[in-house]
C-alpha cells in the first residue's frame, strides 16, 4: 500500500502526457487526412503522396489509417506510375473499411489491377548484372502497361532485381522465358533468377560462393603478460595473409572459412634490454651477455566467420579465430635480474571480425573490396590484439 | 453521267438482297465501317453531324450481328469542358483484332485510343510525353509493329511512327505542308497525301530518305490504299464534284478505274482482302440503290441493289469462305438517318 501511495503522484504525472501524446498524434492525422484531400482534389499526388508517408509514421505510433487515407495514397501511386504499390495500398484500403460501397469500390480497382498484372519476383545475381536481358514478347498497347514493362526492365538492365508486378504477357530473362497470366497468386509471387546460361530455376539457397582473400599489413601488439616471468608486452607491424572460400546464403548471410599467416616484427629490444644501468655504460642485455633475438611474432591461423552483405557493396565478418605459431622476446617483469631472450610456442585463440567494402571491380566471379579487419586473441596468459587493413577477393554476390 | 466501270465489262452481275440492318438508338449517319482482320468484328460510327461522333463495334458472326453493337466510351467523353461533343472515329484494326482510332472528348485534344472488343475501356495508345499534338489517321503495318499516325504537334500535320517493340515515337515525314492518310503496303512502304496549295497529291515513304512523288494533278488525289504495288485512291481531278477511284502503278501513273464515286466520310477506297474487288457506291442520285464492284484490273465489275436508298460507305471483307459487304444506306426516301448493314455478296464477287 504503501509503495502504491508512493507511485500515484508518478501515475497521475505520467498518464496526462501518454494521452496528450496521443491526441497530439491523433490530431496531426487529422490534419494529414485534410491535407491530402485538398491535395488530391487538385491532383497534386506528389504532396498526398508526402502526406501519406507521414500517416505511415503515424500509423507506426498507434495511429489507425483510414479507407479514405489508403484510397487517395492509392491514387497517388498510380498516377506517380508504381502499380505495385498501387495494389498494395488499394488492398489495405479494401481491408480497411466496412462500408460495402467503399470495400466494392477498392475490391474493383484490385481486381482491375489482378487482372491485368501478375507479381514476379526477378532476381538478378551480381555477377550478371552486366549481361541481363529481359524482353517482352509484345510491347502492350496500354501506356500504363508500358510504363510498368519498361520501368521493370529499366531496373533489371541496371543489374538490379524486380519485386513487383508485370503486365500480363509472355517474357524472355535470360534464355528462359515466363509467362504471367491474368488472376495470378498475388501472394506468390513467380519467382525466377537470372542465369544467361538458361539454366533459370527457381530461388537456390546458394546465393554466392567463391574464394577469400584476405592480404595486408597488420599492426599487432602482445599484451603484458599475466605473470611476471615472461617477457613484458611488445607490439609491431607485419603482414597477414589469409586464404579461404565463402559462401552466402539468400538474403544476404553467409559464412567463411580461411587460414593464413600472421607475422609481427618489432624493433623493440626487450623492456629492458636498452636500457643502460651500468657504470660502463652497458645496456641491461649487454651487461648480462644476452645475445638479443628478434622481437618477433609468427604464426599460422584459422578463422571461421559468419558474414552478412546487408548492401552488395558490404559485408559484415565475424568469428572465432585460432593461432599456433612462435614467438620470441626479451626480458621478463621480474626486472634487470631475469633478463634473458625468450622463444616459445603460441596458442591463442579468440575472436576476429571487420568490415569489408566491396568495390564495383570484380573478375568473373570475384570482387574486389577493401577489408578493416581487427582481432583479439588470448593463450591464457596474455592478449594479442591486431588490427588489418587488407586488400580482399571475395564472391561476387549479395542474395543472389 | 458515266461510271468508270462501264469502261470494260468483261462480266456484269446485279444482285439483290436484304442485308441484315444493324441498328443502334443514338441518333445520327452510320458511317466508315471497318471490319477486323478476320471479320468477327465491324466498327461504325455514328455522327449526329452536330460534332459528336460515335464509335461502335459489333460482333458479326457469318455476315449477321450477334448482340447489339457496344459503343466504345473514350475517356473523359461525359466532361463537361468545352462545347463540342466527342468523337470518336476512324478505325484501323490491329491484326490482335484490335480497334486504334481517333478519340477526343468534348473539348479535348484528338488522340489515337485502342479498343479491344468485349474488353476493357477504350484507353490512349500514346501519351502525351510521347507524343504532343492532335493525332489523327492511325495506320497499322501489316505486322503489327508499326503504326504511323499524322500529329499536328510541329504546327502542320506531319507523319509519326510509333514502334511497337520499342515503344519510341520517331518522326517518318515530315515537311511545310499536312500529310494525312497514310497506308502501308505488304512490304512496308508508305503512300500518303500531301496537302498544299493546290490540293492534296501522294507521295510515297520508303521507310528512309526522302519520299517520292507518286502522283499529283489538279484537285485532290487522297485516302490511297496499296493493292499490292498499285496505289488505289480517290481524285477529283475533274471536278470538285466528280470524285474517280484512281490506280497507280508509278511516278506520274494514274488510271481511273471508276467515276463519279460516292466519297465516303474518312475511308479509302473499299478493296477486298484478296485485292481483286473494288467496291464503291455512285454519287448520282438515280443510281443509290446500288453498291458496285469493279475488279482492280478493270476486266470485271458487278453491283448489288440494296434495295435502300443513297448507299455508299462500303467495306469489304472475306472471311470463312464468304465476301460480306458493310455498307450504309437510308431506308427510304425522306428518312431521317443513314443505317448500317451487312450483306454476303460471295455469289456476286467470286
Amino acid at each position: 500500500m504503501r509503495s502504491l501511495i508512493r507511485l500515484s503522484p508518478i501515475v497521475v504525472l505520467v498518464a496526462p502526457a501518454v494521452a496528450l501524446a496521443g491526441e497530439k498524434e491523433e490530431a496531426e492525422h487529422t490534419r494529414l487526412s485534410e491535407e491530402m484531400s485538398r491535395l488530391a482534389s487538385r491532383n497534386a499526388w506528389r504532396g498526398v503522396e508526402n502526406s501519406y508517408q507521414k500517416m505511415l509514421a503515424l500509423e507506426r505510433k498507434g495511429v489507425v489509417l483510414t479507407y479514405t487515407d489508403h484510397f487517395l495514397a492509392a491514387q497517388a501511386a498510380s498516377a506517380l506510375g508504381d502499380v505495385t504499390v498501387t495494389h498494395a495500398r488499394a488492398s489495405r484500403a479494401r481491408d480497411a473499411t466496412s462500408d460495402a460501397g467503399e470495400r466494392q469500390e477498392a475490391e474493383a480497382w484490385v481486381g482491375q489491377i489482378e487482372s491485368s498484372y501478375g507479381p514476379v519476383a526477378l532476381k538478378v545475381p551480381p555477377k550478371y548484372a552486366e549481361s541481363v536481358s529481359f524482353e517482352i514478347a509484345t510491347m502492350p498497347f496500354n501506356p500504363e502497361h508500358r510504363a510498368v514493362y519498361q520501368a521493370a526492365q529499366a531496373r533489371l538492365l541496371a543489374g538490379e532485381s524486380y519485386e513487383g508486378l508485370l503486365p500480363l504477357g509472355s517474357y524472355s530473362f535470360g534464355t528462359e522465358t515466363f509467362d504471367i497470366s491474368a488472376n495470378s497468386d498475388f501472394n506468390a509471387p513467380l519467382r525466377v533468377a537470372f542465369d544467361p546460361g538458361g539454366s533459370v530455376q527457381a530461388d537456390t539457397l546458394i546465393a554466392y560462393v567463391g574464394p577469400r582473400l584476405d592480404l595486408g599489413g597488420a599492426l599487432s601488439s602482445a599484451g603484458d603478460p599475466a605473470s611476471t616471468n615472461e617477457p613484458a608486452g611488445f607490439w609491431g607491424a607485419g603482414l597477414r595473409a589469409g586464404l579461404g572460400a565463402e559462401v552466402g546464403l539468400r538474403g544476404g548471410v553467409g559464412v567463411l572459412v580461411e587460414v593464413g599467416y600472421h607475422s609481427l616484427a618489432s624493433a623493440e629490444e626487450g623492456d629492458l634490454a636498452g636500457v643502460v644501468v651500468t657504470d660502463t655504460g652497458l645496456t641491461a642485455g649487454e651487461a648480462l651477455g644476452v645475445v638479443n633475438s628478434d622481437t618477433a611474432l609468427r604464426a599460422g591461423y584459422s578463422w571461421l566467420a559468419a558474414t552478412w552483405r546487408p548492401v552488395p557493396a558490404v559485408s559484415i565478418a565475424a568469428g572465432p579465430v585460432y593461432s599456433i605459431g612462435s614467438g620470441s622476446a626479451q626480458g621478463t617483469g621480474d626486472g634487470l635480474a631475469s633478463y634473458d631472450s625468450y622463444n616459445a610456442e603460441i596458442r591463442a585463440g579468440g575472436v576476429s571480425g571487420g568490415l569489408t567494402w566491396i568495390t564495383p571491380a570484380a573478375v568473373g566471379p570475384v570482387a574486389v573490396g577493401v577489408s578493416a579487419l581487427g582481432g583479439a586473441q588470448s593463450d591464457t596468459s596474455r592478449w594479442y590484439t591486431w588490427g588489418q587493413l587488407a586488400l580482399t577477393i571475395t564472391p561476387v554476390g549479395r542474395d543472389g | 453521267m458515266i461510271l468508270g466501270f462501264c469502261l470494260s465489262f468483261a462480266l456484269a452481275l446485279t444482285t439483290s438482297a436484304s442485308a441484315a440492318e444493324i441498328a443502334v438508338s443514338e441518333r445520327g449517319h452510320a458511317s466508315n465501317p471497318a471490319w477486323s482482320p478476320n471479320g468477327d468484328f465491324l466498327a461504325f460510327e455514328v455522327n449526329d453531324y452536330a460534332g459528336s461522333v460515335s464509335l461502335y463495334v459489333v460482333k458479326v458472326s457469318n455476315g449477321s450481328p450477334v448482340g447489339q453493337p457496344s459503343k466504345a466510351s473514350i475517356p473523359g467523353q461525359s466532361s463537361s469542358f468545352g462545347n463540342g461533343g466527342s468523337v470518336a472515329s476512324n478505325t484501323a484494326w490491329h491484326p490482335d483484332n484490335l480497334a486504334i482510332f481517333e478519340g477526343s472528348a468534348a473539348g479535348g485534344s484528338s488522340r489515337l485510343y485502342f479498343l479491344s472488343p468485349g474488353g476493357a475501356a477504350p484507353a490512349q495508345l500514346l501519351t502525351t510525353a510521347q507524343i504532343n499534338g492532335d493525332l489523327s489517321w492511325p495506320e497499322i503495318s501489316p505486322d503489327g509493329m508499326k503504326i504511323a499516325f499524322v500529329s499536328d504537334t510541329s504546327g502542320d500535320g506531319d507523319i509519326y511512327i510509333w514502334d511497337r517493340a520499342s515503344n519510341a515515337v520517331t518522326p517518318a515525314v515530315q515537311s511545310p505542308y499536312s500529310e494525312m492518310a497514310p497506308a502501308y503496303s505488304k512490304s512496308g512502304r508508305l503512300v500518303y497525301s500531301r496537302k498544299n496549295q493546290g490540293g492534296q497529291d501522294l507521295f510515297t515513304w520508303e521507310g528512309s530518305g526522302k519520299p517520292v512523288a507518286l502522283v499529283g494533278g489538279n484537285g485532290d488525289q487522297t485516302r490511297p490504299i496499296w493493292v499490292d504495288d498499285t496505289v488505289v485512291f480517290f481524285s477529283n481531278e475533274r471536278g470538285e464534284d466528280h470524285w474517280d477511284v484512281v490506280s497507280s502503278t508509278g511516278p506520274g501513273q494514274k488510271r481511273t478505274i471508276a467515276r463519279d464515286v460516292r466519297l465516303p466520310v474518312r475511308s479509302s477506297p473499299a478493296i477486298s482482302a484478296d485485292g481483286r474487288w473494288v467496291a464503291f457506291a455512285s454519287s448520282d442520285p438515280e443510281l443509290g440503290g446500288y453498291v458496285y464492284f469493279v475488279s482492280t484490273d478493270g476486266t470485271r465489275s458487278a453491283k448489288y441493289q440494296t434495295n435502300l436508298v443513297a448507299a455508299g460507305e462500303p467495306a469489304i471483307i472475306q472471311a470463312g469462305g464468304r465476301t460480306f459487304l458493310a455498307f450504309t444506306a437510308l431506308p427510304g426516301e425522306g428518312a431521317n438517318w443513314r443505317q448500317l448493314h451487312i450483306e454476303d455478296v460471295t455469289n456476286i464477287v467470286n
